[in-house]
């Protein structure tokens, strides 16, 4: 977020008094994200909750994956050769 | 500081020597309410887009739908889905704005090439599928605009896709913003088509505040029906859909929007909330005067839908006027789609990727949106009309898979204190909703998968 520094400089910078200046995004000087390569992050650090939250997820995408499984053994009328 | 405060600080009389440097190239203007005005209009668009290309041609499909079978009994649930569709597109844009990046490369690069690789897959596989429709809906509505005659498709949607590609392909973000901007407004035609099927005013508003099971979906046992607990899921499905997380933080993080406009990206993205709420709101009142005159379908079509209900008005604007905004669904839905699947890859691929760079500089990023959409349309041509329904089936179990998954992560990086500091980390309040927001998607996407996976679990009465 902009500081009252920041702007005071900026203002006295251009000769902006009791003006606004609006800078579109795409002209206005590009920011330092908070990138994690930039601040050479690697991966997340898994807490307790983190790890659940993906074991979760896991099995979540576990169970879909056999309903697939599933279906596409219905639909090829696997089930239906055994129940006879 | 927000962007009110950043005023008041400029307006000080702390002057110092004028400079002869000339501050970069933006407006500027003496009062307050102007400044605040232009502030949000240069920060406006991303949230709007994003949740009004959610009125795609599926949605157009299912909210219509929803009114024909149930009238207007079931628009308090797009009153439930408001706050729903603000709180999990704020999250996006505050990530958006805060890493300067878009939501498939901060999985790579904080989860590991494993999630990684199966989110970006998931999602390319959910959007192609998802172009598929989009372009079925533009085949359907030009087709009965030209009074049924088989070949118009054959013209018309390449026309279209060709068409998508350039509007693309002008090395202009603002452009390209203000004409998908443009289109997202003329969804207030859905306004105007709705005023003039004459609904009952208090009805409407009685159904859009009070929460209850629409009679005819209930069973004598007293509990809703299958078909009615599957719209309802078919509902929060359309109106949450994964590709949007992954588009408006790319947009976002393309637009460059600064730490400082946040508050006016939260409020470009609450606009554009109740903006499409209200047009799925007029979409459902549209399809609702099938119940007022006993019209029933076993398979929901707008566009037959639109030739049905001719006969009950004067003039054909009512008709020309759903199936043209069903191709305007269809456009907006391709282009946020397509951008979305390009994006994430060039991200991750590390390729320059933006609509601010002409196609020359961004070969590959424009190559795979160009490629999007054109194997949709052409596949679109080749499937055949009785398989159609295949793929909608595939786009909702893939969308099932995908979107539970992307709120995850969402929700893991929002909460990452190492790399996004105390301030813009989630709030616990913030926590709290979302986590209910998770877990209520995970059930309805669990339940909706099965519905389509293992049907015989579910009878229909």
């Amino acid at each position: 977020m902009t500081t009252l520094d920041e702007t005071t400089v900026e203002k006295q910078e251009y000769g902006l008094a009791n003006l606004f200046h609006i800078v579109h995004p795409l002209d206005d000087v590009p920011e330092e994200k908070l990138c994690p390569t930039r601040l050479k992050l690697g991966l997340m650090h898994m807490s307790g909750s983190r790890r659940w939250s993906l074991i979760v997820l896991r099995a979540y995408l576990i169970v879909m994956l056999l309903l697939v499984f599933y279906r596409g053994l219905d639909l090829a009328g696997v089930f239906q050769h055994f129940s006879h | 500081m927000d962007g009110v405060s950043n005023l008041k600080i400029l307006a000080d009389n702390s002057v110092g020597p004028t400079s002869s440097e000339s501050p970069p190239k933006g407006w500027t203007v003496r009062r307050p309410w102007v400044a605040r005005v232009l502030m949000f209009l240069v920060v406006f668009g991303p949230g709007l887009i994003v949740m009004e290309a959610d009125n795609d041609a599926g949605a157009v499909q299912t909210y219509m739908q929803a009114g024909a079978q149930y009238g207007f009994h079931l628009l308090w649930l797009m009153l439930l889905l408001l706050p729903v569709c603000y709180f999990v597109q704020e999250m996006v844009a505050r990530l958006g704005i805060a890493t300067g990046q878009g939501h498939a490369a901060m999985i790579f690069q904080r989860f590991g090439k494993w999630w990684g690789v199966f989110s970006l897959g998931d999602l390319l596989l959910v959007n192609f599928l998802t172009l598929i429709t989009e372009f079925i809906a533009v085949s359907l509505a030009t087709r009965h605009i030209c009074n049924n005659a088989p070949w118009v498709p054959y013209v018309t949607v390449p026309i279209f896709a060709v068409l998508l590609i350039i509007h693309v392909m002008s090395g202009s973000y603002r452009r390209w913003e203000r004409i998908t901007v443009f289109l997202c407004i003329m969804d207030c035609i859905w306004f105007v088509m709705a005023y003039l099927t004459h609904p009952a005013g208090g009805e409407i508003i009685r159904n859009t505040i009070l929460p209850h099971i629409p009679p005819a979906g209930v069973l004598p046992s007293g509990l809703p029906s299958s078909p009615l607990v599957f719209l309802v899921i078919g509902i929060v499905g359309t109106t949450i859909a994964p590709w949007q997380l992954f588009f408006q933080q790319s947009c976002v993080a393309d637009k460059k929007l600064r730490f400082k406009d946040l508050n006016m990206a939260r409020l470009d993205t609450f606009i554009g909330a109740c903006f499409t709420v209200l047009v799925a709101g007029a979409m459902i009142v549209v399809g609702a005067l099938a119940v007022r005159h006993n019209l029933q379908y076993d398979n929901f079509d707008p566009a037959q839908y639109a030739d049905d209900i001719r006969q009950f008005f004067n003039s054909g604007f009512i008709r020309t006027g759903i199936l043209i905004m069903f191709c305007n669904a269809a456009v907006l839905g391709t282009t946020a789609i397509s951008l979305s699947s390009a994006w994430a890859w060039a991200e991750v691929k590390g390729w320059p990727h933006s609509l601010e760079l002409p196609a020359s500089k961004a070969k590959g990023f424009y190559t795979v949106y160009a490629l999007c959409t054109m194997a949709a349309a052409g596949v679109t041509l080749l499937i055949p009309e009785d398989k159609q329904g295949l793929v909608v089936l595939g786009v909702q179990v893939l969308a099932g898979v995908i979107l539970p998954s992307a709120i995850i992560f969402l929700q893991l990086l929002l909460n990452d204190h190492e790399l996004l500091g105390d301030q813009w980390v989630n709030k616990k309040w913030n926590n709290w909703i979302n986590w209910i927001i998770i877990i209520v998607l995970f059930i309805l996407s669990l339940i909706l998968a099965m519905q389509v996976l293992v049907p015989k679990l579910f009878p229909q009465s």
